[in-house]
């Protein structure tokens, strides 16, 4: 399941792309999951973010690499080049911002013309705000292309895990797959791996910043 | 001319950050540097076969990138330059795109596809590239397979980027010749088919003149339909894809076609797999949506016309239509009312049926009513739930005279399903059905009532022990007595939910505080249902919500109190916070409306201030603004009195105007100082200053989100109408700040929501007294 230019993990790993216009909720929605914290202020992502996302499951562990795409074009980078072996997909809109929703179908068709048949969820953000404009009953793209839909909100916890069991069913093939709670200590063969791999990363760097021999040298001797 | 690019292409699909970035960097610093090298590099790199594949398909979306842009004005900054690159670039460019469409590999090939359509929409307009379509329909009759799918891909995309007129039209009938033919049974290669289906579902737009014409819409239609049974189950969801958009964009071409669509959707929907059957369905729902736009747009005109007449497809088609839908239903999912986004084919039927209903009103209810009467007792609980879920979604469009006795009958046997049927599943879709009878039903409007005081007692009875079941279960109930509690909203001094008003208030906050109240939104359902029954309660229950007053404010209290939270827990208690500031704020709003109870919130006012100075303190945005809509509410009620908290007020309405980034509670905070504004008046003078100040920064700086620039407008109107004549010290700003918005006005298309708030200004101060004090300063 490994990925050509990816790290590797001996779990299943999946890349997911998250696209969607500016100031929907993309990155909050990511970095929640990662350290749980709601960022108030809105900082345009540039380019792409790419996080690593693991879920416990019923069936082991998986990850999902999160590449977090910016949703104004002017901060955009490569745009859909970011989508290239995508293997599941977020499209996100702002229920309180009616234009987030008429952009779907353009992000929609950009992202199905680079990943070909993966399984997508269209998430509502912000259902917490009181004058959403997109009304749950006009939400209806979803439909014309046989995608799964969710209203979720960063904020709360309304659904926020809902689009990641929902592709990784897809994924497994295993409509019975569910999330389990992460173990609260880390196994220790997980923990020396870990360090192994630190100390390893490390070892290259100090690697790669040494000088190259060079011939001029021998003059020295 | 050309450069190596392969290795930074794909450096700039790593994961790791540094690398990525640093490719970026040099890609865009080649394409600054070097436009037309850049160009003709990624298209070489697209063309050669000797390249991995992942660098050719970066190479080509850049080089699309390099052409589009969703932003109108980037997008003619890259047409002009495309336009103006040399011409011995643009060559190369294009024969490396043209050649790329025989490559073997099949990711390059779709890749110059896009690219080939955005160089199309760019030049032909220009009368430039013409040799190009000829040059695509004669690859349609090369051997090679995997030629002829790219192209027809191109000639789709071509078509949705170019408009028919740009071509001409024996050029355009040529193209949908080639593609509908590509289409066809005879072509035996399953690539082909699908390109071509997928080309038309592109080309559908561009196909406006063939609609029109009779013979040609025959034959589009006919292949169309033929290829909904195709064996390839891919095929055969394109091509109800394109019936899907054929039914929005053709409605009124479609009714010498209807009978055989509905035979073809009828046996997708009962057969076929589920993806294909879901765009089955998906074309009902499409009629249904063209329908009720027409007729809505019928009822609207005072013509009584509309530029499309209704076909009335769906009244034709419901003696057939309704079974199939009906059969749907029963092919639920297991653990479905877990996941209220579920989408699947019950789902899909279910949101049809509603449609249809809303379409065509009362003559469903006689085709489902039989339905609903056999299922309902059945012992499978598909059945039940089926039976129940139909019921819901008839109950809006038809009149409430036809479906109350229905409703009446089978009220009792609903309740009582609801907490004693053994599933889950049909218990939640129950409690959702009552919800649905109590909006649609229960008002004060509806002739003949289906709560009344025979059944009243057992109906709340029954949505408070339901509101005791599981998270999703209870949460429907919370949302059926929201919906009941609405329905009394102008039942005058009496209301029958006055006898119960306690009991359903202590049990909304028992709800509440259940342990798994955060699962299925529940504890936010039992909150808002609360709020409603109190915003619909009468004047009987006054004491009542005064002793609520002190219940919620311990809440509040509690909540604010709690230490050594984890982040999920400081997460759940802001949420927490939020949903006790916006009770509060309806609590407010009913004890102010009454003379009888106002004065209660001057005694509690002081407890009530400090518990939102300390929300304000939390930092959470949404509690933030909730805490700021109820102070409004505050203010209305005890007006003058208010005066007493603006010293400490007055920093977080300041801090608040300056929030730009989170401009939500910045536009609440500026209706909150019109409503302070009206319960002040005069006494609001010392703090204008400061006020008017940030106001007009707020509407001068670029960086606050649109939407906040109307209700700024008004709070200015609602500043000037408080203060009066100390309003002049103000006036040359305001004019001139409402003189830049008038110019925008005459240069911006069509009306503005922006000069909303320049109306309301005026509307509010009276116009001779502006231009009378105004010739004073």
């Amino acid at each position: 399941m490994a990925l050509p230019n990816q790290q590797t993990v001996d779990y299943p790993s999946f890349k997911l792309v998250i696209v969607g216009d500016g100031g929907t909720g993309k990155t909050t929605f990511v970095k929640r999951h990662l350290t749980g914290e709601f960022e108030k202020k809105y900082e345009p992502t540039i380019g792409v973010e790419v996080h690593p996302l693991d879920f416990f499951t019923n069936c082991g562990k998986i990850r999902f690499y999160c590449w977090d795409t910016a949703g104004q074009e002017k901060f955009g980078g490569l745009r859909d080049g970011y989508y290239i072996h995508g293997q599941c997909a977020i499209i996100m809109f702002d229920v309180t911002a009616r234009l987030t929703y008429k952009n779907v179908p353009t992000w929609h068709r950009d992202l199905c013309r680079v990943c070909e048949n993966i399984p997508i969820v269209l998430c509502g953000n912000k259902v917490d705000v009181k004058n959403r404009q997109v009304k749950a009953k006009q939400v209806t793209f979803h439909r014309k292309k046989n995608l799964q839909y969710y209203e979720i909100s960063a904020k709360s916890n309304y659904n926020f895990e809902k689009p990641f069991l929902y592709l990784a069913r897809k994924l497994a093939g295993d409509t019975n797959l569910h999330f389990v709670e992460s173990p609260a200590l880390a196994p220790p063969e997980v923990q020396i791996d870990l360090a192994a791999q630190q100390q390893h990363e490390a070892e290259l760097l100090a690697a790669a910043s040494q000088p190259l021999p060079d011939d001029d040298d021998d003059q020295f001797e | 001319m050309a450069m190596e690019v392969t290795q930074v292409l794909l450096s700039a699909q790593s994961i790791d950050g540094n690398v990525r970035k640093h490719a970026e960097d040099s890609l865009r610093q080649f394409q600054e540097q070097n436009l037309p090298g850049f160009l003709v590099s990624l298209s070489g790199e697209l063309a050669s076969e000797d390249k991995p594949v992942d660098s050719r398909k970066l190479a080509g979306l850049i080089l699309k990138n390099a052409l589009d842009a969703k932003d109108e004005n980037r997008k003619q900054e890259l047409v002009q330059r495309w336009l103006s690159l040399d011409p011995v670039a643009k060559t190369q460019v294009k024969s490396c795109l043209l050649q790329t469409l025989s490559s073997l590999v099949p990711d390059a090939r779709s890749t110059a596809t896009q690219v080939i359509a955005k160089v199309a929409g760019i030049e032909l307009p220009q009368k430039q590239w013409p040799e190009l379509i000829g040059s695509l329909l004669s690859n349609i009759h090369q051997v090679p397979t995997h030629v002829k799918q790219a192209t027809l891909e191109t000639l789709g995309y071509l078509c949705e980027e170019v408009s028919p007129q740009v071509v001409d039209q024996d050029q355009v009938n040529k193209i949908l010749t080639a593609v509908v033919q590509g289409m066809n049974a005879s072509e035996g290669n399953n690539d082909v088919r699908l390109a071509a289906t997928r080309a038309l579902y592109n080309a559908l737009g561009f196909a406006q003149a063939n609609f029109s014409n009779d013979m040609e819409r025959d034959y589009i239609m006919r292949v169309v339909c033929e290829t909904t049974v195709c064996p390839e189950l891919k095929i055969r969801q394109a091509a109800f894809e394109c019936l899907v958009s054929i039914a929005a964009m053709y409605y009124e071409k479609l009714a010498p076609y209807i009978q055989d669509i509905y035979n073809i959707t009828a046996k997708a929907v009962r057969v076929d797999e589920e993806p294909v059957a879901l765009q089955a369905i998906e074309f009902w729902s499409t009629i249904c949506d063209e329908e009720t736009d027409i007729l809505e747009e019928y009822m609207g005109d005072s013509n009584g016309d509309s530029d499309i007449p209704c076909f009335y497809f769906i009244k034709q088609a419901l003696p057939a239509l309704i079974p199939l839908l009906l059969e749907t239903l029963l092919k639920q999912e297991e653990d479905q009312d877990l996941d209220e986004g579920a989408w699947n084919i019950a789902m899909a039927g279910g949101t049809c049926l509603g449609l249809v209903a809303r379409t065509v009103g009362d003559d469903i209810v006689p085709l489902v009513m039989p339905f609903i009467e056999e299922n309902i007792t059945k012992p499978d609980w598909r059945q039940r739930e089926a039976a129940s879920y139909a019921f819901g979604s008839i109950l809006e469009g038809p009149s409430p005279d036809k479906l109350a006795p229905l409703v009446n009958h089978a009220l009792p046997f609903m309740l009582s399903a609801l907490v004693k049927d053994p599933n889950n599943h049909v218990k939640d879709t129950t409690a959702w059905t009552l919800g649905r009878m109590f909006e649609f039903l229960h008002s004060s409007i509806v002739g003949t009532p289906i709560i009344n005081e025979g059944n009243c007692q057992q109906i709340i009875t029954v949505l408070l022990q339901s509101m005791k079941d599981v998270p999703n279960v209870a949460e429907k109930a919370c949302g059926a007595l929201y919906f009941l509690a609405q329905g009394y909203e102008d039942v005058g001094p009496t209301s029958p939910l006055t006898p119960l008003f306690q009991e359903i208030v202590q049990s909304l906050l028992t709800v509440t505080h259940r342990e798994d109240a955060t699962e299925s939104r529940l504890r936010t359902a039992a909150y808002e249902t609360l709020n409603e029954v109190v915003r619909c309660s009468t004047d009987e229950t006054a004491t009542l919500v005064v002793q609520l007053v002190s219940v919620i404010m311990m809440e509040l209290h509690k909540c604010l109190e709690a230490q050594n939270l984890s982040s999920d827990e400081r997460e759940k208690r802001s949420e927490l916070i939020g949903l006790l500031c916006g009770c509060m704020q309806v609590i407010i709003q009913k004890l102010g409306s009454l003379d009888s109870t106002k004065y209660v919130l001057v005694q509690y006012s002081d407890q009530i201030m400090r518990l939102f100075f300390r929300v304000f303190a939390c930092r959470n945005a949404t509690a933030h603004e909730e805490a700021m809509l109820a102070i409004g509410a505050l203010a209305y009620s005890i007006g003058q009195e208010f005066s007493n908290y603006m010293p400490e007020f007055y920093k977080f309405l300041e801090m608040d105007l300056q929030n730009f980034e989170e401009y939500q509670v910045c536009a609440v905070t500026v209706g909150v100082i019109g409503d302070i504004c009206r319960a002040l008046e005069l006494k609001i003078l010392p703090y204008c200053d400061g006020i008017m100040t940030q106001l007009l920064k707020n509407l001068s700086s670029d960086n606050l989100h649109r939407s906040v620039k109307p209700p700024l407008f008004s709070c200015i109107g609602d500043i000037a109408l408080a203060i009066g004549d100390n309003f002049n010290k103000y006036l040359m700003y305001a004019m001139n700040t409402l003189q830049l918005a008038a110019e925008m006005y005459a240069h911006t298309s069509g009306f503005d929501d922006e000069m909303t708030g320049v109306y309301q200004f005026f509307e509010k101060w009276d116009i001779r007294g502006i231009f009378c004090d105004f010739s004073r300063v």
